[in-house]
C-alpha cells in the first residue's frame, strides 16, 4: 500500500474528500442562494 | 490550574443560561430559541449538538483503537446533512411555522394523521436517547474520574445534577448561544493539543512508523470496510432524521442562513474531525497502557499539556457532553408536554403549564438513565454506532419518504418505524449474526416495510398532504372543477 508521511494514501485522501467536500458545499449553497434571492 | 480553568468555562457557562432565562417567554422560545438564529451561532448550535462525549472521548478512543480510517464517517455525517439543508429544512421549517409545530412526532402525526405515530415516535426518541445520555454520562463521569479522583459513580450523579439543572433553566435560549462559545473552546482546545500529541509522540512520520509496528492496519485500513460502511450508513440514517438537528434547523432565521450555517457547522467539525483523529492515533503512542480506550483524551489533558490547555480541552469535553444531554433532555421533555400531552390528550395547557411540565420531564427524563451509566458498559462510540442504526432505521425513511412521497400512508410509515427499530434491536441483541451489521437488516426492512405497506393501504386525506405538497391545493381544485 503507497504511504505519504508513513500514512496510507487512502487515508489520505478522508482530509482531501473534506475539504472538497467543504468547498463543494459552499459554491452550491451560494447558487442556491442566489436562485432564490432572483425569485 | 486545570480545576480553575475548568470552573471558570463551567461557571460563564451557568451564567449565560441564568441570563438567557429572563428572555424566555413561550414554547418556542424555551425550544427553538425563538427561530431567530443566526449564520454563526446557528452554525456553531449545529456543530455543537453533532459534538458529544461520543466525539470528544468515544471517538478519540476508536481512534486510539483502530487507527485513522474510522475518520470516514465525516464525510458520511455530512452528506446526510447536505440533503437535510437542501431538501427536508426548508419543508420542515414551512410546516413548523404554519402548523406552530415544533417536534418530529408533531410533524409525523400531522403527516400521518395519526396519534399513533406520535407516541409511537415519543417512545422510540426515549429508547433511543436514553441510551445516548448514558454514554455521555459514563463519559462525563469518566472526566470527572480523570481530573478529580472522583469515583464513577459519584461522577455519573454530579454529571447529571449539573446538566439538568442547566437546562431546565436556559431551554434552547441558553443552549444556543453557549453553544458558540462550546464549539470555539471544543474546536480551539483540540486543535491545540494536536501539535503537543504529535511532538510527545515523535513527529508525524516518526507517530506513523511507531503505530505502523504495533499494527500496521492502524495506519491503512483499521476497521473493515464492512463495518466502517455500516457506521457511515448508520449516522448517515441517523442524520436524515435527527430530532436535535431538525428543531435546530427550525430555530435558525431562514433557508438562506439554514446552508450558510450548515457550512460554517462544516468547518468546525473538520477541525474537530482531524483533531480527535490525530489526538487518537498519537495517544496510542504516548499512552499504550490506558485501561479504556475512552479515556485517551482526557489523560491527554491532564498529563502531557500545558495546565491552562489541558483545562481548556477538558472544558471542551464537557463542553460538548453539555450540550448534547441538554438537546436530548429538551427533545425528550417536549416529546411528553408538547406531543403527549397537549396533542394526543388534548390537555389545554396555557404557555406557562406546558413550559412547566416540559422543565418537569426534562427533570425526569435525566434521572431516569442514571441507573443504566452506573452498569458498565461498551466503548462510548459504540453505544452511540448502535443507537444511530436505532434511530436512522426508525425515522429516516418515515420523515424522508412522508416529506417526498404523496403515497406514504399511516399503515407504512408505523410498519416502517416499528419495523425499523425492531429488526435492529433483535439483530444488535443476536449479536449480529453472519457478522452482517444491525443497519444492513434494519435500513431495508424499514424502507420495504413503507414502501409494500403504503402501496397496500388507503392513501392519507388531502387534508394531511396539504402542509407538505404545494400542488395538492391545486390538484383538489381541479379535482372539484372536474367533478
Amino acid at each position: 500500500m503507497e504511504k505519504f508521511l508513513g500514512l496510507s494514501t487512502a487515508n489520505w485522501m478522508i482530509w482531501v474528500t473534506m475539504v472538497v467536500f467543504i468547498i463543494g458545499y459552499f459554491i452550491v449553497a451560494e447558487i442556491l442562494n442566489k436562485r432564490e434571492d432572483k425569485k | 490550574m486545570v480545576v480553575f480553568v475548568l470552573l471558570i468555562y463551567m461557571l460563564s457557562v451557568i451564567g449565560i443560561g441564568w441570563y438567557m432565562k429572563s428572555r424566555i417567554k413561550n414554547e418556542t422560545d424555551f425550544l427553538a430559541a425563538g427561530g431567530k438564529l443566526g449564520v454563526w451561532v446557528g452554525g456553531a448550535t449545529l456543530a455543537a449538538t453533532q459534538m458529544s462525549a461520543g466525539t470528544a472521548m468515544g471517538t478519540v478512543g476508536f481512534h486510539y483503537q483502530i487507527g485513522y480510517n474510522y475518520a470516514w464517517i465525516w464525510p458520511a455525517i455530512w452528506a446526510s446533512w447536505v440533503i437535510m439543508a437542501i431538501f427536508i429544512a426548508p419543508k420542515m421549517k414551512e410546516f413548523f411555522i404554519k402548523n406552530k409545530a415544533l417536534t418530529i412526532p408533531d410533524l409525523l402525526g400531522t403527516r400521518f394523521e395519526s396519534n399513533a405515530i406520535r407516541v409511537i415516535s415519543v417512545l422510540i426518541l426515549m429508547v433511543c436517547f436514553g441510551m445516548t445520555i448514558v454514554a455521555e454520562l459514563v463519559g462525563g463521569s469518566y472526566l470527572l474520574n480523570v481530573v478529580f479522583d472522583v469515583p464513577t459513580t459519584a461522577g455519573v450523579l454530579i454529571i447529571a445534577g449539573i446538566f439538568i439543572a442547566y437546562t431546565v433553566m436556559g431551554g434552547l435560549f441558553a443552549i444556543a448561544y453557549t453553544d458558540l462559545l462550546q464549539m470555539i473552546v471544543f474546536a480551539v482546545g483540540f486543535a491545540i493539543a494536536v501539535p503537543f500529541a504529535i511532538s510527545k509522540a515523535g513527529g508525524f512520520s516518526t507517530m506513523n512508523e511507531k503505530l505502523a509496528a504495533i499494527d500496521p492496519s492502524i495506519v491503512a485500513n483499521g476497521m473493515s470496510s464492512g463495518t466502517l460502511t455500516a457506521a457511515c450508513i448508520s449516522f448517515f440514517i441517523m442524520m436524515l432524521g435527527y430530532p436535535i438537528i431538525a428543531i435546530r434547523f427550525y430555530s435558525i432565521k431562514d433557508n438562506k442562513t439554514i446552508r450558510r450555517a450548515v457550512g460554517v457547522s462544516f468547518i468546525f467539525q473538520a477541525i474537530v474531525a482531524v483533531s480527535v483523529t490525530l489526538l487518537g492515533v498519537s495517544a496510542r503512542i504516548i499512552y499504550p497502557e490506558l485501561t479504556s480506550p475512552d479515556l485517551a483524551s482526557s489523560t491527554i489533558a491532564m498529563n502531557l499539556l500545558p495546565p491552562i490547555l489541558g483545562g481548556l480541552l477538558l472544558a471542551a469535553i464537557l463542553a460538548a457532553i453539555q450540550s448534547t444531554v441538554s438537546a436530548i433532555l429538551l427533545m425528550l421533555g417536549s416529546g411528553i408536554s408538547h406531543d403527549i400531552m397537549k396533542q394526543v390528550m388534548k390537555k389545554k395547557l396555557n404557555e406557562k403549564q406546558q413550559l412547566k411540565i416540559t422543565r418537569i420531564v426534562v427533570i425526569l427524563m435525566g434521572i431516569l438513565p442514571i441507573p443504566f451509566a452506573l452498569n458498565p458498559l461498551p466503548l462510548i462510540q459504540q453505544i452511540w454506532i448502535n443507537a444511530a442504526a436505532m434511530i436512522g432505521s426508525s425515522f429516516a425513511v418515515a420523515i424522508f419518504l412522508g416529506l417526498f412521497w404523496k403515497r406514504a400512508t399511516t399503515a407504512g410509515a408505523i410498519t416502517s418505524m416499528v419495523g425499523g427499530i425492531g429488526s435492529a434491536i433483535l439483530w444488535l441483541s443476536l449479536g449480529n449474526p453472519f457478522g452482517i451489521d444491525a443497519v444492513y437488516i434494519s435500513v431495508p426492512v424499514s424502507l420495504l416495510g413503507m414502501i409494500l405497506v403504503s402501496i397496500m393501504t388507503k392513501p392519507v386525506s388531502q387534508e394531511a398532504l396539504k402542509p407538505f405538497f404545494k400542488d395538492v391545493d391545486t390538484l383538489e381544485s381541479k379535482n372539484t372543477f372536474a367533478g
